[in-house]
């Protein structure tokens, strides 16, 4: 279990000292899969890159499984927006990579990361370079780097954004999959609200200056064992989305009022 | 339809090697009447020969030399220190980039001091290379190695702060160590600005080591120079120039070459 009780982050630069974000408080059941969604600059990427440990909290504690997370740990997995795959090295390279770095790089894990990649539909990718494949196959390629030292939570911070539509839609299809049937924790950061619905059990919404949670929704039951593809689909799925949108109206608007 | 494209394909090529044939042949009559021209103007006494002397002389000189193999002693000696100094200047300059990157509070220290040795003129410099390693080899090297390792530090470190902070992030959240980060992102992603330097460093090596021959050289292709220079034997003079210009520019083509050999074996991107 994940468990935040009041972070705050300041972040001090030659100019000012910002308060990216303030009293967070926050627990993630383990196997939860939870978005964070809000308008931009309201510090859901800081909020990760905190519980990844990246940095540490102005203030506050960040546990897991109660221990104190202090720098980062295989336990954790980080997804960016961009593969940020390495040009330089092959697929299979590049996923072992992770391995090397967190110390967990021996036969079988090198198996078990091949296996993974096949079954992502890269098997034949292994030894081209990342400029050799697709958006959505990079992407994929990523994933499989990520999970192969298998961490127990995942951080994904806007991992489709940077694809076309279609992509993004079997993509959300493949990891929300493959996240269950190895029953992984996740926290998703998005701009798209359909997608957060689509993909998780609970929605933060944030709201910003300083960046806080503002309201916590329950995604319907009936929508946690479907398939994103199939929620998007659901005929309950639009009044879902107008309760939700209503509210992140409120947010945004608060927003440009202030600034 | 696929037979009609194909003979214009034909053609095509056909005119661009045809285009290239006349490039070489008139770059080939250009140098004959330069020596020709040289031989005749030095000759009719349009040229001072005693100070322009002529091809002919300067090939008897050359034959002359290559035959009691001096010739070929002062040559690879001027080409060891060039190398030599070329690779230092090089190696050196990425390593200080490196160790500037890894330090920032040094880099921070060491700017000012970097900006006024790129800024200033390193041949300025000879004099005090010369009392602090002697008057030899190693003078000579240095003066190489100094032209290049500024600009090459330089160069480099801003190529190392420039890397895709993401890619650092990928790997820092595998809890990657600082020697990690260096090893696996920063090098590799200034690979290509590393060899790109090369090019650059090897007319640098030249100049430093022709420069340091001048001043303390008992041997070398920069002393021959210096040497007819005093004793008014412009044949030796000119005879040096020649063999210089097809050293170095010999040496350029094959940095050239490594260079494409070795940027197509990273740029798979
Ligand atoms: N390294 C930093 N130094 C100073 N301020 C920062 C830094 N990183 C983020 N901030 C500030 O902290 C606040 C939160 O940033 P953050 O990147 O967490 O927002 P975000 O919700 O991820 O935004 P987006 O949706 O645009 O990605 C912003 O006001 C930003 O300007
Ligand atoms: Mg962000």
């Amino acid at each position: 279990m994940l468990s935040l009780t009041d972070v705050d982050k300041v972040y001090l630069t030659e100019n000012e000292a910002v308060q990216a974000v303030s009293s967070i408080n926050l627990t993630v059941e383990n196997g939860e899969f939870v978005s964070f969604i809000g308008p931009s600059g309201c510090g859901k990427t800081t909020v990760l890159s905190l519980i990844a440990g990246l940095f540490n909290p102005t203030s506050g504690k960040i546990l897991m499984d109660n221990k104190e997370i202090t720098g980062p740990t295989e336990k954790t997995g980080y997804m960016l927006q961009e593969d940020y795959l390495f040009p330089w090295l092959t697929i299979q390279k590049n996923i072992e990579l992770g391995l090397i770095i967190t110390n967990l790089y021996n036969e079988q894990t090198k198996k078990d990361a091949m296996t993974l990649l096949s079954d992502l539909g890269l098997d034949d990718k292994a030894n081209a370079f990342p400029s050799e494949l697709s958006g959505g196959m990079r992407q994929r390629a990523a994933l499989v780097r990520m999970l192969a030292p298998k961490p127990s939570l995942l951080l994904l911070d806007e991992p489709f954004s940077a694809l076309d539509y279609q992509t993004k839609l079997k993509l959300e299809d493949l990891v929300f999959s493959t996240l269950k049937q190895q029953n992984k924790t996740a926290i998703l950061v998005t701009h798209d609200l359909s997608e957060a619905i689509a993909m998780s059990d609970r929605i933060f919404l944030f709201s910003s200056r300083p960046g806080t949670i503002y309201r916590v929704f329950d995604v319907p039951a009936e929508f946690k064992d479907k398939l994103p593809l199939e929620v998007r689909n659901d005929p309950n799925f639009h009044l879902f989305f107008q309760t939700v949108w209503k509210e992140l109206e409120k947010v945004e608007n608060q927003n440009s009022n202030t600034s | 339809m696929k037979t009609k494209i194909q003979t214009l394909h034909s053609q095509y090529l056909q005119t661009k090697r045809k285009d290239k044939r006349r490039v070489i042949s008139c770059q080939l009559i250009l140098l004959g009447l330069l020596f020709l021209s040289w031989e005749l103007f030095s000759r009719i006494q349009w040229l001072d020969p005693l100070i322009f002397s002529m091809p002919s002389k300067v090939w008897n000189l050359m034959a002359a030399k290559i035959a009691d193999g001096t010739l070929f002693t002062h040559a690879s000696v001027t080409l060891s220190e060039t190398i030599i100094g070329f690779i230092l200047g090089t190696a050196g300059g990425t390593l200080i980039a490196a160790i500037l990157w890894w330090s920032p509070f040094l880099s921070k220290v060491l700017d000012p001091y970097l900006v006024v040795l790129n800024s200033m003129p390193k041949v300025a410099l000879g004099p005090i290379i010369i009392v602090a390693f002697g008057p030899g080899m190693t003078s000579i090297i240095a003066m190489g190695a100094l032209l290049s390792i500024v600009i090459t530090t330089l160069v480099v470190y801003n190529a190392f702060r420039q890397v895709d902070e993401n890619y650092k992030k990928v790997l820092l959240t595998f809890g990657a160590s600082k020697r990690q980060l260096f090893h696996y992102a920063i090098l590799p992603a200034c690979y290509p600005t590393i060899i790109s330097t090369l090019k650059v460093n090897v007319g640098l090596a030249w100049v430093g080591v022709i420069v340091g021959e001048f001043l303390v050289a008992k041997q070398g292709l920069g002393y021959l120079i210096i040497y007819g220079f005093q004793v008014f034997q412009f044949q030796q003079v000119m005879m040096s120039l020649i063999v210089i210009a097809i050293l170095a520019t010999v040496m350029y083509k094959m940095i050239e070459s490594l260079e494409k050999i070795l940027m197509k074996r990273i740029s798979k991107y």
